[in-house]
């Protein structure tokens, strides 16, 4: 079973995502804050993260930083689905070290198959 | 009595006599002779003042030889004594006429016959090179017992130089009295403000007669007291000729028009005091408002770059903070639809689904205005590549497909097979989907076409419905953001307002161009005119 963190500070969409993520199997971490991601990320261990980018503390492009600084860390995909969609957003999330940038709101029929391809690529 | 009747005692006596006679006699001969030579003396005195004075000595006749002319005069003129004795001055040391055209000749007639009124006269004269002189000659008569004129006495003085060098001032003076009444420059000379001379220039400029200033003030020129005051303080205090000041004023005409100058003071001295300040004025009128309008262009222009970046921040800020509702809302309503959670009966997938519905015109709508923003920032990276355009249609179709099944219409395709494009796929697709909806949303019966065709270098896509068409008014607000169509005795149609218009932004960022046609009742034909291959000056980075 893959271990997934999500990191997401909105209840509802925490909620949406866990759903989502433990019907289709995965064992789902969950972390409401930017350091709460951080921290979970080098505890884990986690197969894949999924990032929000508004975050209460510090942004997801910060947290994405702070993960990669860790050897262990620095190749799992870190997925960024956000709500920042203008134009230049995509690119700031990854070169921020994303592996992927989904927008929000997801595609609840799409969103899986999106992770599946992600981790395979690992 | 005879001599030998003559005692020795007489004898004596006129020995004595004589003797003393001889003494007086010696005495007598002495005077004379130191008289006689003190008169020498004095006679070589003279003779040495006249041939050596550093002036010209000239005696003359009533009928024009010359008797005498002095070593100065000698050398000055070229002769020598026995040259010039006995000559007539005309031919001489007399021109014929002077270059001004004077008659010498018959002005020494007029000499000799007013002398007293010639005591003093200037003339040209000539040496013996044929140079040309100026002379100030002060001239005596000498007449004889018969009171007759018998020779003329002139003293002269060379002041060709003088003459010259005033000549030279004259010259001088006229320059610059020419070019202060024909420099394109206002110029004035004034004391204690008081108008002492002004130019042609000043006077049109501030609409006045040249008599109306001189001897007035400079006071009407200015607007208040205090700024008469302020431009005379900064324009004259401790002024000297190096400094050169520069004070901007506003300054009245005669007919009460302001124009902005730049006055320019210099002290005119005479020795080490002031005759008065020349002010020169430079009108900057033009050059200023100019300026303001260059300025005010720049407030505008950042005014205009506030606003878009407020609008910019804004948009941002609209589109995350919708997103995040719209996610756990389309999120959970797809769920629910899936059947994640259980079975739906058909009211509750309806309801859903209507939810759904309306969440992502939601949805849409945000993206729309998005997009326009990019668009109107310019930042869409153009991503060109070849493809068949009847794929791109085909895609197009299959997203307004179950709206078109709902209203049972009918949809064509016709295009020559293969038919290709360079160009941004997503973009043209973005278009043709735009262009498909509008034609279903405004269609209720009959049939919708498009059609694709290549002429040269242009491809053409035409999209016609049998719709309801649209009235002559609202043609031109088409491709207006937020605008419209409202169709009579019909609910307004579902839409962002942004479609047309981010439409034929996006086509002109492909190098083309969207035009409509309609007929009210029969329907509409949208044509979408694209370049084969975009340009190069035409990609967006």
């Amino acid at each position: 079973m893959h271990k997934i963190l999500v990191v997401e500070d909105n209840e509802k969409n925490m909620y949406l995502m866990v759903f989502l993520l433990s019907k289709a199997g995965y064992q789902v971490i969950q972390a409401k804050t930017g350091e709460e991601g951080v921290r979970l990320a080098q505890k884990e261990k986690p197969d894949i993260i999924i990032m929000d980018v508004m975050l209460p503390d510090i942004d997801g492009l910060e947290v994405t930083r702070k993960i990669r600084e860790s050897k262990e860390n620095d190749k799992v995909p870190i997925v960024a689905v956000t709500s920042f969609a203008m134009a230049g957003d995509k690119e700031k999330v990854l070169a921020a070290g994303c592996t992927g940038y989904i927008e929000k709101p997801i595609n609840v029929e799409t969103l899986l198959g999106e992770i599946e391809k992600y981790l395979k690529a690992k | 009595m005879t001599q030998k009747d003559k005692t020795k005692e007489e004898f004596i006596e006129e020995i004595r006599l004589l003797q003393k006679r001889i003494a007086e006699l010696e005495i007598v001969d002495a005077d004379r002779e130191r008289a006689e030579d003190a008169l020498r003396k004095s006679e070589q005195k003279y003779r040495e003042l006249v041939m050596l004075a550093n002036s010209i000595i000239l005696r003359w006749t009533r009928d024009g030889r010359i008797t005498f002319l002095n070593e100065f005069g000698q050398r000055f003129f070229g002769y020598t004594e026995a040259e010039i004795c006995g000559r007539h001055v005309v031919g001489t040391i007399v021109p014929a006429s002077e270059s001004s055209g004077r008659n010498l000749p018959s002005l020494m007639d007029e000499i000799c016959e007013n002398p007293a009124a010639f005591e003093q006269n200037i003339n040209e004269n000539m040496r013996r090179n044929g140079e040309h002189v100026w002379i100030a000659w002060t001239n005596k008569i000498v007449l004889d017992p018969q009171g007759q004129v018998a020779e003329i006495l002139s003293i002269g003085v060379d002041i060709t130089e003088r003459k010259r060098a005033q000549e030279a001032l004259c010259q001088e003076e006229e320059l610059l009295s020419t070019m202060f009444s024909s420099v394109p420059v206002g110029i004035c000379v004034m004391k204690d403000r008081v108008y002492q001379s002004v130019n042609k220039y000043w006077c049109e400029h501030f609409g006045y007669k040249e008599e109306e200033l001189l001897g007035e003030t400079t006071r009407t020129l200015y607007e208040s007291d205090a700024e008469y005051e302020r431009v005379g303080r900064e324009l004259y205090a401790n002024l000297d000729q190096r400094v050169k000041r520069v004070v901007q004023a506003r300054l009245r005409a005669k007919d009460g028009s302001f124009r902005d100058i730049l006055l320019r003071a210099a002290m005119l001295k005479q020795g080490e005091s002031s005759a008065g300040t020349v002010v020169v004025i430079e009108d900057i009128t033009e050059r200023k408002q100019a300026q303001e309008k260059e300025m005010l262009a720049m407030v505008e222009l950042a005014k205009v770059k506030e606003i878009d970046k407020v609008k910019n921040t804004f948009i941002a800020s609209m589109s995350h903070e919708l997103r995040t509702p719209l996610n756990s809302i389309i999120g959970f309503t797809g769920i629910l639809l899936m059947g994640m959670t259980g079975e739906l009966n058909e009211e509750q997938k309806k309801q859903l689904g209507m939810v759904k519905g309306s969440a992502s015109h939601l949805l849409a709508l945000i993206n729309d205005v998005i997009d326009v923003s990019k668009v109107e920032a310019g930042k869409i990276a153009l991503a060109v590549e070849e493809f068949e355009l009847e794929k791109v249609i085909n895609e197009a179709k299959d997203s307004v497909a179950n709206n078109i099944n709902d209203k049972k219409l009918e949809l064509a395709i016709d295009l020559p097979a293969g038919l290709k494009i360079k160009s941004d796929r997503r973009r043209v697709k973005q278009i043709i989907i735009n262009l498909l909806s509008n034609a279903v949303k405004f269609t209720e019966h009959g049939k919708i076409t498009v059609e694709a065709a290549r002429k040269k270098d242009k491809i053409k896509v035409k999209v016609t419905d049998t719709g309801v068409g649209i009235r002559a008014e609202d043609r031109d607000k088409l491709f207006k953001q937020f605008s419209r169509i409202i169709i009579p005795g019909r609910p307004l149609q579902e839409g962002t307002g942004l479609g047309l218009y981010l439409s034929q932004k996006v086509a002109g960022m492909l190098g083309g161009e969207i035009t409509a046609q309609s007929e009210i009742g029969r329907g509409s034909v949208f044509i979408l005119e694209l370049p084969y291959e975009i340009k190069a000056e035409v990609v967006y980075a």
